[in-house]
Parts: C-alpha cells; structure tokens; sequence
C-alpha cells in the first residue's frame, strides 16, 4: 500500500475531498457558507449552506455516496490514480453545496466532475462505457489501400482509352456510386467532389481554347471571334476565326476523359487513406515513405501557420495582403515551419529513426538501390509501352515484367537490411482480390474493345454522330461496381456533440 | 541510474558554456524534479540525458553522461531509444504518424519490436494512459491533455527505464495536467520507471517528486537534493512553500495537505483580519461589450461559443478561465475583430472591431497571442519597436521605454528569437501597448514564464489597470489569475458559466483554488503577498 499512502497528499483536491467525508459533513458546508460570506456578504448563503448541512440537501447525501462507492472501489482494486476519482466524489459533493449560490459555476464543475469520472473509469477499466465525449473519428475502411488503388487504375485506364461520353459518364457513374457507398468520413474522403469540380474547370478550359485557338473542324458555325494572321513562321497555329460545333463538341470529349481520368484518382483519395498507402510501402523505401507523410502533414500546418501570422500582421496594424503584406507573412511561417521540423526530427531520433539501417553503407546497400532505381525507371517505360497504342510492342508488357522483377530484388534486398518491424500491417484477402480485379477487368474490357473496334470508343465528330454504346466495354465497366458491396463498409463513428 | 560526471556543455558560436562542471547522479525509480530560471539550462540538461546534445543540437559536451550504463558518447538519440523516452515540450510537433494507435506504435515499429509483442504493448499502453476508445482518433483532433498523454504513450510502449519530460503541464489546463501527473506518477510506483521531468509550475508538480535538480544559471553549480531542503533556499518555489517560509514553518510543506496541517495557528490569526484586496475598488466606465456572441467555425458540430455576453471596464482585470478548447482563444480572437461573429454584436469603445482598419485597431485593442513571437519578426529589438512605433503613430522610443520598463539591462540589439521568454512577452506586450489600447487582451501569457517573469507580468498588468485600461487574460494559472485580477470569468463549451469577483469564483471551486486558498480554506485569502500584509501590519 506504499504508493496508495503517498498518493493521498498528492491531490489538490484533497481539502476538497475532506469536506464531504460523511464524518465532517456538517461542519464543511458551515465552512463554505463561510467563504460564502465573507466574499459574498450574502447572509441568505449562510441560511442556505447550513440548510443544506443539517437538514440534509439530497443532493450532498448523493455526493457523499458516490464519494463512498469510489472511494471503496478504489481500494477494492488497489487502483493508482486517485486524482480522477477524488475528484469526482470531490467536486460533485462541494458543488452541489454551491448550487443556490452560483448555479452556473456549479454546473460546469458537476459537468466536469463526472467527466473525470468517466475519464478514470475508462482509464482504470473500472466500469467500462461509452465515452461521452466522442468527437469525428477517422473511420477506415477496413480494405487494404492498395486495392483501392489498383481499381482506380482500371477505371483511369478504361477512361484514358475513350473519348465517348457514355462510357465515360459510366466511368464516372460507377466511380461515384462506389465512392458514396464505401467513402470514410475523414478529411480526405472530400477528394472525390473536389476531383469533379476540378474536372468542371479542366472541361471549360478545354473549350474554351478549342475556341480561341484550337485546330479548324470543318462543320456548323457556332459563332465567329475576329482572327489574328499570325507571321508565316507561326504557320499552323490559328487565333480566333470561326467556331464550329465539331471543335466545340471535341473539346468537351477530350475534356471529359481528363475529368474522368481525375475523378478516378480522387475516388482513390477519397476510399484510401493517403498515409495508409505509404505505410505499406516497401522497408526499402521506408525513408522516402517518412519524408512524404512529414511533407503530407506540413501542409496543413504551413496554412494554419499562415492564418496565424496573418492574424499577427492585423494587430499590429500592418497589410496582411499584397505583395507588401506577403514578405511580412512569408519569413516568420518559414521560421516557424523550421523550427517545427527541428522538433520533429529531434523526436524521431530519440525514438528510433534509423536506428537499424544505420552504418550500413556497404556494397549491399549500393546495389540494393541501384537495381531499385533502374527497375523503377524499366517501370515507368513499361507503363508507357503498355498505355501508349503506338509504341513498339517489347517496351510493353516485356519490358514491364523484367524491370518489375529487377525493382522486387532490389527492394527485397534494401528491406532486409531494415531492422524495422510492421505495426498490424494491412492484410490482402479474398475483398482485395475482387476489388482490384473488378478495376482490372474494366481496364481489359476497354483495352480488347480498343483493338477490335476501335471506333466504338472514339465517336466521330466530323461528322457529328449520335455515341454508340458498345456493348462489352459497358458490361465490364459495370462489373467494376463490385467493390460496393464486396468492400467492407467503413467503420463509420456516430459524431456525438460533447 | 542516470549519473553525470563533471558535465559541461558549450554551443557552436556561444561565448560561455551552457553547463558546467555538473556532478548529478539519480538512482533508479525516482521521479527527479529540474527547477530553474528560463535560459538557466535545463532542456539542455534533459537534451543531454539521451544524447540530443550533443549528437543532435552540435555543441562541445565535456565529462561524461551515462544512462543504464550506456555512455551518450558513444551512443546516438536512436541507440538510447530503447532506455530513454525523451518527450519534448510541444507534443504536437514531436507527432511522426496521425493516428494515435500508430503513434504508439511508431517507437517500436523502429526497434523492430516483434508484431506480436507491438500488439499487445499498444493495448496496454492504451489502458494506462487511458484512452482506449480514443484508439482510431487524428492526433490533431484530440485535446492538449491528451496529446500530451499520447506523447508519453508513444515513448513508454518501447519500455525505457528513463523518462525525460521537458514541461509536461505547461500548455495544460489544471485538470489535464492532474491527468498527466497521475500517469506518471503511476509509472513511477508501478513500473519503477526513472522520470526526470523540467517545469515551472511548481505549484503543481512539486509534492510529487523525490529529488530537486536546482539549475541556477550563470555558471552557479547544478545542485541536487531533497525537495524540502532544496525549497528552503531555492530561487524558485510554490506559493505553498512561499507561505510556510513566511510562517517559519518546519519541516517546509510541499502539499496542501501538508501545509494545512501546518496552518492552524495561521488561519486562527487571519481570521481575525480581512484581506486587503478584498474591498472592491470603483470600476470605470463600460469600454467593450459583448451582446449575445455565437461563434461557429466552419464544419464544426458545435458553436464554440454561444450566446455570451460580457461587459469589460474601464480599471478591471478580468481572468478568462476554463478547460482546453472551451472558446477562451475564440472570445480573445472575437473582441479584437479576427473573427466575425454569426450572432450578436461586439463593440469596443462603440465601434465593431471587424469594421475598424488595422491602424486605427491597434490604438483600440491589443492582443498578446499565445506564442507571442508570431508578433516579433523584425531582427533586432531597437528595429521591432520602431516598427510598432510607426505602425501606432506615436514619437519614436515610445515602445522601446515601455519595453526598457519591463526588462532590466535589456540589450536593443538581441534578435528577439534570443530572447528568454519572459522577455519575449515583454516585447511582444510592448508593442502592442504603443498604441496604447484601451482594451489590452493577453492569451495564456505564462505558458513557459517563470516565476520572476510572472511577477514582472502581475506589476504590469496592475499599472495598466490603473491607469485605466482594461485587461482581459485568458489562462490556465489560477495563482496568476489570483495575484492580478479582480473578476473571473468561466467558460465551458462556449458558454459563460460563472461570472464574478475573482476571490468568490476562485474559492467555489476546487480546481481553480490557488494553493493559499487551499491551504487557509474557508477563509478567502489567496496569494502569499496579502498575507504577508496582513501579518506585517497585525
């Protein structure tokens, strides 16, 4: 019982907790109604508290019991933290003799008495319940980022291989549908709508440079901007001149499929959280994975840095605005940033931060990352070969297979070198796989589609013809409306006001 | 446990040494207090414990430091990572991850502490502190209270058998900073973990601790010893411990408890007096009010204020107190026209300050922000006080008299990042106070203030008020709120619950008692200074 008798003194509450001991009941609320008065000068307090001290206010016979079962409890389990606790008992029996003084303050202090309490029973496991003070959680789907991904990759290849607007407002559609069935209610699960109006701005731009400067499309006149004869050296450049409805038309296509193409990888942002994503990075590129999440977090204080400073810059009655003003904001929120990732990098060395890797700069480690690097790049041409129709087919699939094996060596290797362990790693399951291979699936539809009938995705527009709705693209596209049911709903936590 | 052997540290590009000649030596399973001025060494003496310094901040280290038997040496931050826990002072930017069950784990996960094990450290770490269901939460939604508690969860999952804490309570309300302390001291008794722990609000953490680390500064030897004799003498001391020197009492009380055992022919000589402060002095005219304010921020669920209202006058100062994240920052933001209201009205000598222009803003309201530095960013002193000369219009050396005012053998060519703290305030009050404003607003001014800064704070606040400005300080330290002010008020989620003399408020409720109160309950005296009248004059 050693610590529970050092404890004891340690509570700024104790002299609190003394005056509702049943044993000196009547005489603290006499001392209370004294404070009352002399402060107060308030001679009905004194009637009151004395009141309340012999005839027994319900209220303080309450308290003291509920001092009492704490108090019994705390012992019964040999519990440490008493402050909580006391507190509770504590406050709730002084306040309560307050409560005809000072309504308002008692109160709050009743409020933030059985808050503690409630904090120390959830801290101490005495009596488990829901916490009354939830706020907005994160909630996370419980589906391995990387699935996400894969099939936002499918539906961004599907889109990237068409220009007509039924398939792409499929696209969309699906995308959409999936994102409002299966979205998480943290900040980032906002990317999607952001994406879209985005893609409002990305369509307009479009247009309107088809209008002014875009290539001439024999067809109806829509309006005429008066022109510019460019010098013969701009030859092939147009500014103004007619604006025929075929340019227009075109214009909205194209635009529509780069919106498509970003709605897709705001559905990815908005399913998969960022930083989960880079969690499941390989050991290898563990540092570069750290510096993204650290680059990540620093935006959002740069920005609360800034209205900070902004702020400042008005009490002192200088501009906060215009270029005057931004010198001023600039300089003390770079200090500031700096001075934060200082700090940052302070905590992660004392916590560990590459405690395994460290010294390790032999041969192993040069040739880790150098077949890491050239794989990545064999990668990235891959991907070229296989998206681009016109390049020649071995800088494809081919060549994508080899420098993926090549950049898996070199990851393996760097990854062992990692003296790091994994916190609950996110599984791949049977969800994962149906998931990405429903995006996977739209992705082949497409594809197929575009080397059989290549004229069913890209709609003429001189002349203007009706969009055909082929029939294979559009059933595989469809199938990528899995994952609203074959993903487990995201853990969605009730928002309770505190 | 942790021992230092004729320590002394001098930075790059520094002409004297930070540290020198430090002989201290801490066993194991003691939770060991640092006190000392701001600028005296002490994060440097904690920096030192798991290697910051030098490994990390450059500098000469001389003698030895060694923990667990590990010499810092030759051992790295990340090689000590696994004895020493080293939690900084802003938890916020010591975050690595956001969620708080992956902050927990972070530490481990650089160990390579197997899943298994990670798994059942995370669960348990979790009940200690207490926040089971706050697993899943963004670190950045949680309160002050319980990030700070998460950054000590996120050092104690890698069991060290060293915990160092450079000011775990500053920035915390009395009752989460109850929270913090009761954590560790749990560690302490439970676990036998080491803690060494720097603050300045001895009043709150004194009674726990076995040992006093005195770092006095100015080259005087770091001394160490048991808290009530180390206190006797100490530069820096609670109120409590004030009290019982006033008293003569012995041994020196550290607790309330203690001293209220002490007190009794005290409190029976007191009550035969008043205290002087007691008589309310007439209060000028209205200077600002606040007619039924709501405050909503964007996507919150709640407005973070509702219906207040609030009159300041001229010759008051008022204390603004409640709990983290009550609406005390949104109110201050509110009256000097940062925030534009969604209901009712502020006025400020009869004009809303959303609608004034900055310059004539600052000759109406002043606001001491939080970090006072968002205010300073020229780079000398003589240039930012000519600066706040120019933007409030009045003769040149007006802001640095006030400053010269505050701050004794103050040096006007310092950068005021190199300014203590204290002297920091001074300067970012300083030029606020060019204009001189009528309503001068201050938001947590002693966060990282120590005890002769505060007092340098109290002796301004009470010229201001005499000279008829009003103040309104919004603050978790009730011995300031009780030292300076004459009404408080409380808010709790947005709403004022209490409103009233700052001697009846105080004494009502238990958390917000200063330690003199405690200690001479029921009668209505708070600060050692009116006692000390009351027995001079008795």
């Amino acid at each position: 019982m050693h610590h529970l008798r050092r404890l004891e003194p340690t509570s700024h509450l104790v002299p609190v907790a003394s005056w509702v001991d049943e044993s000196s009941l009547p005489q603290p609320a006499v001392h209370t109604a004294a404070v009352d008065d002399a402060s107060l000068d308030r001679p009905a307090g004194i009637a009151a508290a004395v009141d309340d001290a012999y005839g027994g206010g319900s209220a303080d016979r309450h308290s003291v019991d509920e001092y009492r079962s704490q108090h019994v409890r705390r012992h019964s389990t040999g519990a440490c933290v008493v402050t909580p606790l006391t507190c509770c008992g504590g406050l709730v029996g002084n306040v309560d003799q307050h409560v005809r003084h000072l309504p308002r303050l008692a109160a709050l202090d009743r409020d933030s008495g059985r808050r503690g309490c409630h904090r120390a029973a959830g801290g101490r496991g005495l009596a488990p319940g829901p916490s009354p003070t939830a706020v907005a959680m994160t909630g996370e789907s419980a589906l391995h980022p990387g699935a996400w991904w894969l099939w936002v990759s499918g539906l961004a290849t599907a889109a990237s291989r068409t220009t007509n607007p039924v398939l792409l407002g499929l696209v969309l559609a699906v995308a959409g549908f999936v994102v409002s069935a299966r979205r998480t209610d943290a900040p980032w699960a906002r990317a999607f709508a952001f994406a879209l109006r985005l893609g409002v701005v990305v369509i307009v731009l479009r247009v309107v440079f088809a209008a002014i400067a875009g290539p001439p499309l024999p067809g109806r006149v829509l309006l005429h901007l008066p022109g510019a004869t460019l010098p013969s050296w701009a030859a092939g450049v147009r500014l103004g001149g007619d604006v025929t409805l075929a340019a227009v038309i075109t214009a909205v296509y194209v635009g529509l499929q780069l919106a498509t193409v970003l709605a897709c990888v705001g559905a990815a942002n908005s399913l998969a959280n960022p930083r989960r994503m880079l969690r499941t990075v390989p050991g290898a590129l563990y540092e570069v994975g750290v510096a993204v999440v650290v680059a990540l977090s620093f935006a959002p204080q740069l920005v609360e840095g800034v209205t900070r400073v902004r702020a400042a810059r008005r009490l002192r009655g200088r501009p906060h605005s215009g270029v005057r003003g931004l010198r001023g904001v600039a300089m003390p929120v770079l200090h500031g940033a700096l001075e934060r990732s200082v700090d940052l990098a302070a905590s992660m060395d004392s916590r560990g931060f590459g405690r395994g890797s460290g010294g390790a700069g032999g041969t192993s480690t040069r040739w880790s990352g150098a077949l890491t690097l050239v794989g990545l790049l064999g990668v990235c041409v891959g991907l070229y070969g296989v998206l681009d129709v016109r390049t020649p087919p071995a800088l494809g699939l081919p060549l994508l297979a080899a420098a993926g094996l090549v950049a898996g060596v070199g990851l393996v290797l760097g990854g062992r070198r990692s003296g790091r362990s994994r916190y609950r790693p996110d599984g791949w399951g049977g969800a994962e796989w149906l998931v990405a291979g429903s995006g996977l699936v739209a992705a082949v539809g497409f594809v197929v589609t575009g080397h059989l009938d290549p004229g069913a995705l890209a709609p003429t527009t001189t002349p203007l013809d009706v969009p055909a709705l082929p029939l294979i693209p559009a059933v595989t596209v469809l199938v990528a409306l899995l994952p609203a049911w074959a993903a487990p709903a995201p853990l969605r936590h009730p928002v309770v006001a505190s | 446990m942790i021992t230092f052997e004729q320590v002394g540290v001098r930075y790059t590009g520094s002409a004297s040494a930070v540290l020198s000649g430090v002989e201290l030596h801490i066993p194991e399973g003691e939770l060991a207090l640092v006190v000392g001025r701001t600028g005296s060494g002490k994060s440097t003496l904690l920096r030192a414990v798991n290697g910051l310094v030098p490994h990390f901040t450059g500098g000469l280290l001389t003698g030895r430091v060694t923990v667990a038997g590990r010499d810092t040496r030759e051992h790295r931050p990340r090689d000590l990572a696994d004895v020493v826990g080293y939690v900084g002072q802003d938890p916020l930017a010591g975050f690595v991850t956001d969620t708080v069950e992956e902050e927990l784990a972070y530490g481990m996960e650089s160990l390579g502490v197997a899943p298994d094990v990670m798994r059942r450290r995370v669960e348990e770490t979790l009940d200690v502190l207490g926040m089971a269901d706050l697993r899943t939460r963004l670190l950045a939604t949680l309160s002050a209270g319980q990030q700070q508690r998460v950054a000590i969860g996120a050092v104690l999952t890698s069991h060290p058998r060293v915990l160092v804490l450079d000011e775990p309570t500053s920035a915390l309300d009395p009752g989460a900073a109850e929270d913090v302390l009761a954590l560790l001291q749990r560690l302490v008794h439970d676990l036998g973990t080491t803690v060494l722990m720097a603050e300045h609000r001895l009043e709150r953490v004194v009674q726990y601790a076995d040992r006093i680390v005195l770092v006095p500064g100015d080259g005087a030897p770091v001394t160490s010893g048991d808290p009530a004799t180390m206190l006797a003498t100490a530069p820096v001391a609670p109120p409590v411990v004030h009290l019982g020197r006033l008293a003569g009492w012995s041994p020196l009380p550290l607790s309330v408890r203690d001293a209220r055992r002490a007190a009794g022919p005290l409190t029976e000589r007191l009550s035969r007096s008043a205290p002087a402060g007691a008589v309310v002095r007439p209060l000028g005219s209205t200077l600002a009010a606040v007619r039924h304010l709501t405050v909503q921020y964007a996507g919150a669920p709640a407005p973070a204020l509702r219906n207040i209202d609030l009159v300041l006058r001229r010759g008051e100062v008022v204390a603004l107190m409640g709990r983290n994240g009550a609406g005390k920052s949104t109110l201050l933001s509110t009256l000097v026209g940062l925030r534009r209201p969604e209901h009712g009205s502020v006025s400020v000598e009869g004009s809303d300050p959303v609608s004034l222009r900055a310059r004539d803003l600052v000759r109406r309201v002043g606001l001491v922000p939080q970090e006072p530095g968002d205010l300073l960013w020229a780079d000398t002193v003589a240039e930012e006080c000519a600066a706040a000369d120019h933007d409030a219009d009045v003769p040149g050396g007006t802001a640095y008299a006030i400053f010269a005012g505050l701050v004794h053998g103050a040096n006007p060519d310092l950068h005021p990042r190199d300014l203590s703290e204290g002297q920091r305030l001074a300067l970012a009050l300083a030029v606020v106070l060019a204009g001189r404003p009528p309503l001068v607003l201050l938001d947590e001014p002693t966060r990282g203030l120590d005890y002769p800064g505060k007092e340098m704070l109290v002796a301004t606040l009470r010229g201001l008020a005499a000279d008829g400005h009003a103040v309104l300080l919004a603050t978790h330290d009730v011995e300031l709120a009780a030292a300076v002010t004459d009404r408080t008020v409380v808010l709790a989620d947005g709403q004022v619950v209490s409103d009233g003399l700052t001697r009846e408020v105080v004494t009502a409720s238990p958390a917000f008692a200063p330690q003199v109160a405690k200690v001479l309950a029921p009668l209505p005296w708070l600060t050692v200074a009116e006692v000390a009248a009351a027995m001079r004059t008795a």
